[in-house]
């Protein structure tokens, strides 16, 4: 599933990240490559995904957020992540 | 010594340079800000060293244009020092490039800024281990209040290269969330006030609406409050020009008196009357601004802006326009894409900057009387879908098979804005204002006086002087658009100098009671209305011709908004002034 299919409060992991190779690399800087723990905060206009990754909040367009292929995990929060 | 501040976006590296250097740079509650470096000195221990304010950055090997900035200032071999200046509140990000910082094999030290919120979100880092960790010295500190900067001269000495192991992101991050998770104490979670205005603030639906409220409601309250004192101050110039001119006349010469009187304090003071309704404008914005709101305008825009194969980014310069052109084409730096800057810089000159505001604001309240407030947001509508449209009509005659550039913007925490970095903004920009005031109308009166005082055949009436000859070969072109007096168009002319200009122009040039004369001569509202939208649209002035030459490095491309920009001008006003005549 990719980030798009999440619905908001939902934590998940990534999986994998596709794109353009300047924005996977950008994405990477921002904290958003595999293994990084995203919460889903909420859906915006147009579909902007607003998430919380690494102690920051990012605003995704929709493209960009489909291109991020999720693991779900559980609601409940683990102990070191910031959400 | 030259050591440098670098960071990424919004971690507060201005705020610390203000705070060493002593100087009063603007902050705000966004990424971008700073887009050039900033130089500055901070003397400690008898000791003085250059500091380096460079803009954010968020990796080495990066794509805007700002960061670009940012990198060569540090591989450029100026820097003897870094500074990595580092949020303590989420530090993973510029942690991350502090490791990718030490393997420039300069000497490099940890600031670790914001300490004082720390206890705000239950938060606290054992610093000792943080370095031993990171193999890099770490100095926990805040800008704000001082705290800690007392032990950066001792730090600064000793700081030398640091060995640190270099890997890819991914492995970067992983070390940093493992020496996070050992260091950093966590004694409660914050439920987000931020999260949950987002909801409703960039709600998919009420979104719009509440964006559309609040600038209809700052234009609103800027036409009206800022009216006030304006009238006061427009009152009190018309009743003392003829008291100075009675009280100078038994000492100054007769035509040095009128160079006075009617160049040079006419043209000055019909300016300085609009100084309120700039400063609630510029007020507004700064609230917006540093409240944390107006990035989450690009986020809004995202998807609009998208169908015009721009970013949401796109939508800040856009709103900056609103304020200062000259601040918004230079802002369209955060814009990734080249050929999307370019389209956004060309549409910028259409917007309402302020400076055109007074040229709107005189003529509205002669013409429109209580009407006013009505007309300026017509002419400002008018104004926002004539950039859109240029925007959109852009896109279509450039369409290629690109994606649209993809939405990845940090979102900062909404904050109670901060009434002193208003107050600094407002100050800057006023400041700003009065002296082009000072310079540029000062010597553009003088020029003018001199051209509309003497003709071919020396001293003569304005009506004969050089400027009427020059204005009347011009009027004839400007008959279909109804502005077919000389003076209208050397007024617009003189424009490309500086949009004030424009009403100071006209008030040297008409005399008596400046605008109101124009009513006497049987002007129609009609016709003041084309003469705003000609205003409106014609070219840009000096100050944002050579910003556009500057960032797209084209004279072909400012030359362009000149001849593109009279073309619409044109069009526009004989367009409105046929179908409505």
């Amino acid at each position: 599933m990719n980030l798009c299919q999440v619905s908001a409060g939902e934590i998940c992991r990534v999986r994998a990240v596709t794109g353009g190779e300047p924005l996977i690399g950008r994405m990477a800087a921002l904290g958003i490559c595999r293994g990084s723990i995203i919460r889903l905060v909420s859906v915006g206009p147009g579909g902007v995904r607003i998430v919380r990754v690494r102690g920051m909040r990012l605003a995704l367009g929709r493209q960009t957020a489909a291109g991020i292929s999720v693991v779900r995990l559980a609601k409940t929060a683990d102990g070191g992540v910031m959400t | 010594m030259t050591f440098a501040l670098a960071g990424v976006p919004n971690c507060g590296k201005t705020l610390l340079f203000n705070r060493l250097t002593g100087g009063s740079y603007r902050t705000a509650n966004r990424p971008g800000v700073t887009v050039e470096v900033r130089r500055g000195s901070y003397s400690a221990e008898g000791v003085r060293h250059t500091v380096l304010d460079l803009p954010g950055l968020y990796a080495l090997s990066t794509c805007s244009a700002e960061e670009k900035v940012a990198l060569d200032c540090l591989t450029g071999g100026e820097v003897d020092l870094i500074v990595a200046v580092v949020d303590a509140l989420s530090p993973e990000t510029g942690l991350r490039l502090c490791l990718e910082l030490a393997g420039l094999n300069l000497p490099i030290l940890i600031a670790f800024t914001r300490i004082d919120l720390l206890p705000n979100v239950g938060m606290t880092y054992d610093y000792p281990a943080l370095s031993e960790a990171l193999k890099i010295p770490v100095l926990p500190l805040c800008a704000k209040t001082g705290e800690g900067l007392e032990r950066l001269p001792e730090r600064l000495r000793s700081a030398k290269p640091c060995q640190v192991p270099q890997a890819d992101d991914r492995e970067n991050y992983r070390r940093i969330d493992e020496i996070l998770s050992r260091v950093r104490i966590r004694q409660k979670r914050d439920g987000s006030l931020t999260d949950r205005l987002d909801r409703v603030l960039l709600h998919p639906v009420w979104g719009y609406p509440i964006f559309f409220l609040l600038i209809a409601a700052l234009l609103l309250i800027t036409f009206t409050l800022g009216g006030v004192p304006g009238d006061a101050l427009t009152a009190l110039v018309e009743r003392s020009l003829p008291l100075i001119g009675n009280f100078l006349t038994p000492w100054v010469a007769k035509p040095l008196l009128s160079l006075l009187v009617d160049g040079i304090l006419t043209g000055m003071l019909s300016v300085f009357s609009i100084l309120p309704t700039l400063a609630i404008l510029y007020f507004c914005l700064g609230l917006l601004e540093d409240s944390g709101y107006l990035t989450r305008v690009a986020c809004l825009f995202d998807p609009i802006f998208g169908k015009m194969g721009l970013s949401g980014r796109a939508a800040l310069p856009i709103l900056l326009g609103l304020g200062c052109s000259v601040p918004a084409v230079l802002s369209t730096r955060t814009l990734e894409e080249g050929s999307d800057r370019r389209r956004v810089i060309r549409a910028i000159p259409f917007l309402p900057c302020s400076a055109r505001l007074p040229v709107f604001l005189l003529l509205a309240r002669t013409f429109f009387g209580k009407l006013y407030p009505l007309i300026l947001l017509i002419l400002y509508l008018v104004a926002l879908l004539w950039t859109f449209g240029f925007l959109f009509l852009s896109f279509l005659l450039h369409k290629d098979e690109r994606e649209p550039p993809a939405l990845l913007l940090e979102l900062p925490d909404y904050k109670i804005p901060s009434l002193t970095s208003i107050l600094w903004y407002v100050r800057d920009r006023l400041w700003e204002g009065i002296l082009r005031v000072g310079t540029v109308i000062f010597l553009s009166s003088i020029l003018l006086w001199l051209l509309s005082s003497y003709g071919p055949g020396g001293r003569t009436a304005a009506e004969a002087s050089f400027l009427a000859l020059a204005g009347r070969k011009i009027a004839p072109l400007l008959a279909p658009c109804g502005l077919s007096d000389w003076r209208i168009a050397v007024a617009i002319l003189s424009g490309l100098a500086g949009k004030e200009l424009v009403i100071s122009t006209l008030s040297v040039l008409l005399g008596g009671s400046g605008i109101g004369e124009l009513a006497a001569m049987g002007f129609s509202p009609l016709q003041a209305f084309c003469l705003m939208v000609f205003v409106l649209l014609c070219f840009p002035c000096g100050g944002t011709l050579s910003a556009i030459r500057w960032e797209t490095g084209s004279w072909t491309e400012a030359l362009r908004a000149v001849l593109v920009g009279i073309l619409c001008a044109w069009l526009a006003s004989a367009v409105i002034f046929a179908l409505f005549s």
